[in-house]
Order: C-alpha cells, then structure tokens, then sequence
C-alpha cells in the first residue's frame, strides 16, 4: 500500500474498500462482537468479580477469569466452564457470594403425635451450636407444611456466605439425633388399608374370576 | 524488395522494443537514484517510529497498570482490561504515524473508523435493548424499590433499578441481576404494590368429622391471629374438595403483605394444635382393601 501510494496511485478508494468489507465483517462479527461489548459491560458494572460463585448461562460454578469475550467458571466437580458474556450479560445472573451472608433452609418431617413446640425447639436449639449459624438472625423454625403423613417443620439459619455448603452438609445429622432423643418421631409414609368384605355381586365376579386365571396359570 | 523490406521492417521492431525495454530500465534506475535514497529514508524513518512507538507504548501501558494496582478501587480484572485498551490505542496511534511518514493520509483511517462504528453499533445491540427496557421501567414503575416481585422466574426484593438490570435479593439472599430487556419482555408479578394479601390454606379432615365444628375452630383461630384483618373480609372457611382421603377445607384470611409467611405458617401450627385439640383427625391417605 505504501508502495502503491509512492508510485502515486490513489490509495483511497482501497481504503473505501476495506471500510466496506469491514462493515460486512461486523455483520459477520455481530454475534462475536456482542460478546465483547457485554464483556466491556461486565467489567464496568461488576455483577460478579473472580471467585464469586455465580450462575450464568444456566451453569453454576466459581468465577476463575473475565475474559472480554467469556467469563470462566470452574464447578464443585471440577469443570472448566466457559460462557460466552453475551449469554451472561443477557440473561439472569445469579451471585452466590455477593450478598456476605445467606439463609440455609431445611425441612424436618415430625409425626403428627408429636409436641410440634417441642420438636421445633430441639430444632433450633441444636442449630443454634453449630459454629457456623449465625446468632443474628437466630434460627428460625415454624411449621410450614402439614403433609399426608407428617408436619413437616422448616428451619432457616443464617451463616456467612463462604460456609454455605459446608453448614448445608453438617447441619441435619445432629437435628436427626436431637429429636431421636427428644423421642420426636420421623415418620415413614403412612397408609391405613381398611379391609372390607366384598358384597356386591360385581366385586365378588371379578375376585372370582381372577382366583380361577390364578389356577390356571399355576 | 518486399522480402528486404519486411526483413528491414522485422529488425527495426525487435531494435525498437529493446529501446522499450532499456527506456524501462532507465525509468526505474532514474527513479532509483533520484527517489530512492528518499524512500529508503522514509521505509527507515517508519520502521523507527514503529519500534521505538511501540516500546514507549509498553512503558505507558505498564506505568497505567502499576498505577491503578495502587489504586484500592480497581482490582485486576479492571486494570487487565483498561491496560490493553491503553496499550492497543496506542498502538494503532504508532501504525498511523508510521503510515503518515510513508505518505499515507490519516483521513484514510477515517473510513475504517466508520466501519468499526457501525461494528460497535452492531454489538451494542442488545445493551441498548435493555437500556430502552429500562427507560420503560422507569417510566411505568412496575415495581420499586423494597417490592416483594417475581420478574422473569426469579422471586426476591427489588434492590436496585438501574438503567441496564434489574438486582433482585432472594429470600436465602442470593443477589439475581436480570437484564431490564427480559425483566420488561415478560411477565412481572409484584406482590407488594396492591397493598393487602389473602393467605389460602387448605386442611383435610376425616370424612367422618363434624364439618361445621371444623369450620368453625379454623375461623376462630384465624380471627385470634393479632395480624389478620377483618378487613376487606373477615377470615373464611368452606369445603372445597371432597378429596380421596379427607373433606378439604380451605381458609381465606387478609392480612398485610409483610404479614404474608408468618400468618400463614402460624395458622398451620395452631390450626392443627386446636383440631388436636377439639378431636377433628387430619387423616392419613386411606384406601380400602377388598377381600372375598
């Protein structure tokens, strides 16, 4: 091009040339180009920052790099994921970490004989030990649910962000061992069968005639 | 004769077109001696401009980087991303003038800079979207700010409006940004701007109990809950299925919108205490078995 602009050829039309192909690149681009500009967005407005545990683009996982064209996040499981920013910027952002403390939910199931009182203080009484709760808010637990077979108690607890999925797995075991030694029953689904002797001439055909296939089949 | 002519004829164009030739030759080798050294200068002058450009635009991208390290306000990411642009401004800065030396006109990058605004137009596309969604959300005010809402499948307390999200806190305190053009593209549902609240609960009882009597606890209860108004209703009850197991009552009390959870969790756990209380059953699934 210098060349050609010594020898005295109009360089400018070549210039026009590649502003038109450029133009025709950034059609081709758009998608890729979209991805930069959320990429820009991302950096400036800051809906996650790295190691926040996110979830973008319907992936959950922890923030290892920002890229200007994709976010990188790596799963519990150790997957490399990647999300192109314009999925992120585009759609939902869930932040895990951002907020500093978060509310643990857990529901316990207590039979239908049981003192729902007593079994909601051994709830929070032996949450409220676990070093990882939160003294305020305190524990919380009411009776959210009455099921077919159990009133079924919520506990909510609040800890630090960060120790989430630890309190998450540590919390039911000593609530299950609380209400066993509070004799507060888990109870199994229940079913009451009432027998009933068939007198409808409709029912007993059909007892009969499955005892006879039965017969034959033996 | 004519075969001498066109022999005479033949000679004199091959001597005229190596005097073609050798004038060619001479063009160039003038232009060699008379522009050459001049365009060597130039080709140097270029190169020169391009290295030591370059070199000096590292040095400032790295003085920039240092610089906003010691900055508390910017963390990595940021200075990562607002070191390169320096440095690639810089840079395609360093090209032009380089270009500039060897005789082309910057005006002809302007050309190229319509382009890459027409790219950048094209990218921004879908921000720009969410900015007029956002315009919208501020204008009709579906939800502010403390509005208990459901926006776009995401349930939470409205944080922050700004002009391109949405920022949601749930109820466990995870923070939801959704981007204003799907919050104001779908359905929102804000359970806090009409004011009041019905909380329906539904209770089974034994097909065998009085249902009168169990209507009757469920209102009394409901109506001694300090938190249920008596306004615009007062509490309800009725049966509203004749379920497999068990009559379904439901209750309808009002209450405030803050109100919502905690009267409709207490009323579940003093609703069953008095049904214990007054020796109405909440049934286990029954069935019957026939034998014959």
């Amino acid at each position: 091009m210098a060349a050609l602009s010594v020898l005295g050829v109009d360089t400018s039309p070549i210039f026009g040339l590649i502003a038109a192909s450029g133009a025709a690149f950034a059609f081709i681009l758009q998608g890729a180009l979209g991805n930069v500009a959320a990429g820009v967005m991302l950096i400036f407005f800051r809906p996650y920052k790295l190691g926040d545990e996110v979830e973008i683009g319907g992936s959950r996982g922890k923030v290892t790099s920002i890229g200007l064209t994709a976010t990188t996040l790596s799963t519990t499981d150790n997957v490399h994921v990647i999300v192109a920013n314009g999925k992120a910027w585009g759609g939902t952002i869930e932040n895990h970490s951002s907020m500093g403390a978060r509310r643990l939910d857990r529901d316990f199931s207590i039979s239908y004989d049981a003192d729902i009182d007593k079994a909601i203080d051994a709830i929070t009484s032996t949450a409220a030990t676990n070093p990882r709760v939160h003294a305020d808010p305190a524990p919380w637990a009411k009776v959210v649910n009455l099921g077919d077979s159990s009133v079924d108690i919520q506990l909510r607890v609040w800890c630090d962000a960060a120790d989430y999925k630890a309190l998450s797995t540590e919390i039911s075991q000593p609530i299950k061992e609380a209400l066993d030694a509070a004799n507060i029953g888990i109870p199994y689904p229940h079913e009451i069968k009432i027998k009933q002797h068939v007198k409808s001439s409709k029912g007993q055909d059909r007892i009969n005639r499955l005892k006879a296939l039965r017969e034959q089949n033996t | 004769m004519a075969a001498q002519d066109a022999a005479s004829n033949a000679a004199a164009d091959v001597a005229g077109a190596a005097g073609e030739a050798g004038g060619m030759v001479t063009t160039i080798m003038n232009w060699l001696t008379t522009e050459g050294p001049g365009m060597a200068v130039k080709l140097a002058s270029a190169l020169a401009i391009i290295i030591i450009g370059f070199w000096i635009a590292g040095m400032i991208t790295k003085a920039v980087k240092k610089m906003m390290a010691r900055s508390p306000n910017v963390d990595e990411t940021l200075s990562n991303f607002l070191g390169s642009i320096v440095s690639w401004i810089l840079k395609a800065l360093v090209l032009i003038t380089a270009a500039g030396t060897l005789g082309i006109e910057a005006t002809s990058f302007v050309a190229i800079l319509g382009a890459a605004t027409l790219a950048i137009g094209l990218a921004l596309q879908g921000t720009l979207g969410n900015v007029a969604a956002g315009v919208m959300l501020m204008l009709f005010r579906p939800y502010k700010l403390g509005d208990y809402v459901e926006v776009a499948g995401n349930e939470g307390v409205v944080d922050d409006v700004n002009i391109f999200t949405t920022n949601l806190a749930t109820i466990d305190n995870v923070k939801v940004i959704i981007a204003n053009g799907e919050a104001w593209g779908s359905t929102i549902k804000n359970f806090t701007s009409l004011g009041l609240r019905r909380v329906d609960v539904d209770y089974g009882i034994h097909y065998d109990d009085d249902i009168d009597k169990a209507i009757k606890v469920i209102n009394d209860v409901a109506a001694a809950h300090p938190d249920v108004l008596s306004e615009p209703h007062a509490p309800w009850a009725k049966v509203v299925t004749l379920n497999e197991s068990s009559v379904d009552i439901q209750s309808r009390v009002w209450c405030k919108p803050e109100h919502y959870w905690d009267v409709m969790f207490d009323l579940k756990k003093s609703i069953k205490e008095a049904f214990d209380k007054n020796g109405i059953t909440i049934p286990y699934p029954t069935s019957i078995e026939l034998d014959g």
